[in-house]
């Protein structure tokens, strides 16, 4: 690889930052390295490996939904609804269980209802042509309030107690928490999904150009309707584990989980116009997020002022990779000045 | 025209700027003197345009000596470059389009009143006297992004003008324009030069260069060939000395075999155009001339169906293609090269081999699943076969030169083995070697038996590569010659309609 992008004269140095710049996620492994090491030196009780894994658990369900949210965003569509999708789908979830005795019909009920806001979603967008940012502001309010009328704003609380159900969330395999394993099979799948198919491939096509992806066969509608469907199955597994955590639909649930569900994806270096990301590094960035909610809670910083320093730890973040990306851009325009200049005439 | 005697408005002594490993600009001496058009040809990566960007601020050279109006110059920006009134008129054009005329000339230095508020009567009664001076009849008020892109151009000398701008810089001005709009362009031009304004002007049409200037200079590869009044060379000189050799033959030319009619449109109109109707032939070249805006453009996208198709029918080897559905176009065996790469052809940030293969996945996948073996090894033997220069096939294809740019998009629709090809205006703004390899390509694929349809607004490579000619005007086909009784007088004529002799007239 980098002897591929390396002009002729790059020393060591130059060789790593070169790698560091065009790494999106490498650079986004360092950064979770530094917090981490920040953490451990002050304070001790992130020494310890137990405290990775139950925040491996308590990432799981962002982390999850990011996934979804990510490969709608690489088509250049925004999705909103997260949030009210976590509370809509642990409603859906325990109301079921209440009504018909059965864990697994309330688990798929909790599915559907992510496949049905998602393809009402695709059709505002994809069929009728609504703008997607507008559209999914608008059903997120809508599922919030649909939420409260239908609960009258009092938590559903399962009657059954389906031991099996909030296994889901507490149940370990060796030190690994299952919530996380969920996710990281699903992080595996987007990634194929994306990088491996010819769906994948599509979907960057029409975030880059999506002129460009009509003129050349490419189904734009279709491919975009997929993606809401799948951007709203993720939330409702996301709301699935978080429902498993408490055998509880909470009509509060996930309010503002939109907004750190984004935070995340701008974090892990997707393109907010589109055609620009990777599901790897979004994955990061939640664990980044994630690491540095953890190690504030465990110093007992005031939850107020926790929401300033993450605020100042986002706006450091994007900053750092808004130098990377320059960095990559000038190291590649170089290379390429470089070149240009040195392979003599064209027609030789 | 240029008084030769006069200090020189712009100097450059021995710059030079080097990038990690390279030379891309070696020891350059250059002037600019009042009053002057200069012209810069070279192919791409020659050195043209980072002369360019030096003498903008954009980049600051390694060693050697700018001087502006005979003071030493050292920019660190733009801002300096424009500081010292040189004005850059950049090929994609720097407008605010939903803001008028008037702002947009006069943006960032607006005329105040007393109380510190923009004094808007001052404002346009100031730009349209600017406008006057021009020779222009646009009103101040109208907003830019309602102009034409030629008159959008001449809001932007205007506002160099409002600057009071003593060197202007023209990248590529004309690769938008008309032939009429072309004329009045240079008469704006004639206008600054008797200001004593100095022009440097890149462009790679060559004609336009000889009508206009009155000295060039040559880049290759990084050097400056020389400097020469262009009364003293001619075009074939110029060639020889940016390529470095003789370019003998522009237009490769095998005799055509002739076979089945492959391609018929009957009676097709759509956005643009009006009942057309035309057959291509396996192994034949038709071309398509027309102006500026006489619907060329539209003729590809309607037959594909990349813009709808409101009447008439369009089979390809007796099969029928399906209105609006390129993917359905594609099906039956057409493939398309619209005339807009960055609009919509390439993905920018896609790599080379994705932006090759986006037309084909399918036979790199099953059930879609990609197999990315067969996809590299592909995509590597089109970089060969139409040597396209870019360092890996990951490279994004925003980092290619335009020439290679368009291989690319060629590239992705020969992977797909069509049986007739589409090309609107596949040259444009793209230097002379790879305007020469992008001709070879269709020879060799009109050869194989392909059907070719190749729309232009350049006479001389319609001239020079198509069996037979159509003409087009006003969307519509006017006449129809062939290949041995075209000629460039014959195919202006058919082209120019009365509108458009009254816009060469205005200029």
């Amino acid at each position: 690889m980098s002897s591929v992008f390396a002009s002729p004269q790059e020393n060591g140095w130059q060789k790593w930052k070169a790698v560091w710049a065009r790494n999106e996620a490498l650079s986004l492994l360092v950064l979770l390295a530094g917090v981490i090491a920040l953490f451990m030196v002050i304070e001790p009780t992130m020494r310890k490996s137990s405290v990775y894994w139950d925040l491996l658990r308590q990432v799981s369900p962002t982390m999850v939904a990011a996934v979804g949210i990510t490969l709608l965003l690489l088509s250049g569509e925004f999705d909103l609804t997260v949030g009210s999708m976590l509370a809509l789908t642990g409603i859906v979830i325990v109301d079921t269980f209440n009504r018909t005795d059965n864990m697994w019909l309330g688990i798929l009920a909790g599915l559907l209802t992510g496949l049905v806001i998602g393809a009402i979603n695709g059709t505002f967008v994809t069929v009728i042509g609504m703008e997607s940012l507008m559209t999914t502001l608008g059903m997120m309010f809508a599922i919030r309030g649909l939420v409260y009328v239908y609960t009258n704003q009092t938590p559903i609380v399962d009657q059954n107690r389906f031991t099996q159900f909030t296994r889901l969330w507490f149940k370990n395999f060796g030190p690994v928490p299952s919530p996380i394993i969920v996710a990281l099979v699903l992080v595996a799948l987007a990634y194929f999904l994306a990088t491996r198919t010819e769906f994948g491939r599509n979907t960057y096509a029409i975030g880059g150009n999506a002129n460009a992806a009509r003129v050349s066969g490419i189904n734009v509608r279709r491919v975009k309707f997929t993606l809401f469907v799948i951007s709203g199955l993720m939330a409702s597994v996301a709301g699935l584990l978080y429902t498993a955590q408490t055998d509880t639909g909470y009509f509060n649930a996930g309010l503002g989980f939109e907004l750190e569900v984004l935070a995340a994806v701008v974090l892990g270096g997707a393109s907010l116009a589109g055609g620009q990301g990777n599901v790897t590094s979004t994955a990061l960035a939640v664990l980044i997020i994630g690491t540095i909610g953890k190690g504030m809670r465990l110093m007992s910083i005031d939850t107020t002022q926790q929401l300033l320093v993450i605020g100042i730890v986002m706006l450091i973040a994007v900053y750092y990779h808004r130098i990377r990306k320059q960095t990559a851009a000038r190291l590649t325009q170089e290379a390429y000045a470089a070149r240009q200049a040195a392979r003599g005439n064209v027609l030789a | 025209m240029a008084t030769t005697t006069s200090a020189p408005l712009l100097t450059l002594a021995g710059i030079r700027k080097e990038f990690p490993g390279v030379v891309a600009l070696a020891g350059v001496n250059f002037e600019l003197l009042p009053g002057e058009v200069h012209a810069l040809v070279g192919e791409n990566g020659a050195g043209k345009s980072t002369m360019i960007k030096i003498i903008s601020g954009l980049y600051r050279p390694d060693a050697g000596e700018m001087a502006v109006g005979g003071e030493v110059a050292e920019f660190r920006s733009p801002a300096d470059s424009i500081a010292r009134r040189i004005k850059v008129v950049y090929q994609e054009l720097d407008l605010v389009p939903d803001m008028s005329v008037a702002e947009n000339v006069f943006l960032g230095g607006y005329p105040k009143t007393p109380r510190g508020l923009v004094d808007w009567a001052a404002l346009n009664s100031r730009t349209e006297s600017l406008l006057a001076e021009l020779g222009l009849d646009i009103d101040p008020g109208t907003p830019v992004g309602e102009l034409r892109v030629a008159e959008q151009q001449l809001v932007e000398i205007a506002r160099a003008l409002s600057q009071q701008a003593q060197i202007v810089i023209m990248d590529e001005p004309t690769s938008a324009l008309s032939p009429g709009e072309v004329d009045r362009l240079f008469a704006v031009i004639e206008q600054l030069q008797q200001r004593g304004v100095g022009i440097i002007y890149v462009s790679h049409k060559l004609d336009e260069i000889f009508r206009i200037a009155d000295r060039v200079t040559v880049f290759r590869d990084g050097q400056l060939v020389t400097t020469t009044p262009i009364a003293e060379t001619s075009i074939q000189q110029l060639v020889t000395w940016m390529v470095g050799r003789e370019l003998s033959d522009l237009y490769p030319k095998s005799p055509a075999v002739i076979g089945e009619p492959l391609l018929r449109v009957s009676n097709v109109s759509g956005p643009g155009i009006y009942d057309l109707s035309l057959t291509v032939h396996a192994g034949e070249v038709v071309g398509i001339f027309g102006l500026m805006g006489a619907g060329i453009n539209s003729v590809g996208r309607v037959i594909f169906g990349a813009s709808p198709r409101t009447a008439g029918q369009v089979t390809l080897a007796g099969q029928e293609v399906g209105a609006g559905s390129p993917g359905d176009a594609m099906e039956k065996g057409l493939a398309l090269l619209t005339e807009n790469r960055k609009e919509d052809g390439l993905v920018l940030p896609l790599s080379v081999k994705n932006n090759m293969t986006l037309a084909s996945l399918r036979k790199f996948a099953t059930f879609g699943w990609l197999w990315p073996r067969q996809e590299i090894k592909e995509s590597a033997d089109y970089v060969n076969r139409l040597s396209i220069k870019t360092p890996s096939l990951r490279q994004q294809v925003r980092f290619l030169s335009g020439g290679n740019q368009q291989k690319v998009l060629m590239a992705r629709w020969m992977m797909r083995d069509p049986k007739v090809l589409l090309l609107t205006e596949p040259t444009r703004g793209i230097d002379v070697g790879s305007k020469a390899e992008i001709y070879r390509l269709i020879d060799e694929m009109a050869h194989r038996g392909l059907g070719i349809l190749f729309m232009s607004t350049e006479i001389p490579e319609i001239l020079g590569i198509a069996d037979r000619i159509l003409v087009m005007r006003e969307g519509r086909i006017v006449a129809a010659f062939g290949r041995n009784e075209a000629t460039q007088e014959r195919l202006v004529a058919a082209a120019a309609s009365d509108l458009n002799d009254a816009i060469v007239e205005a200029g």
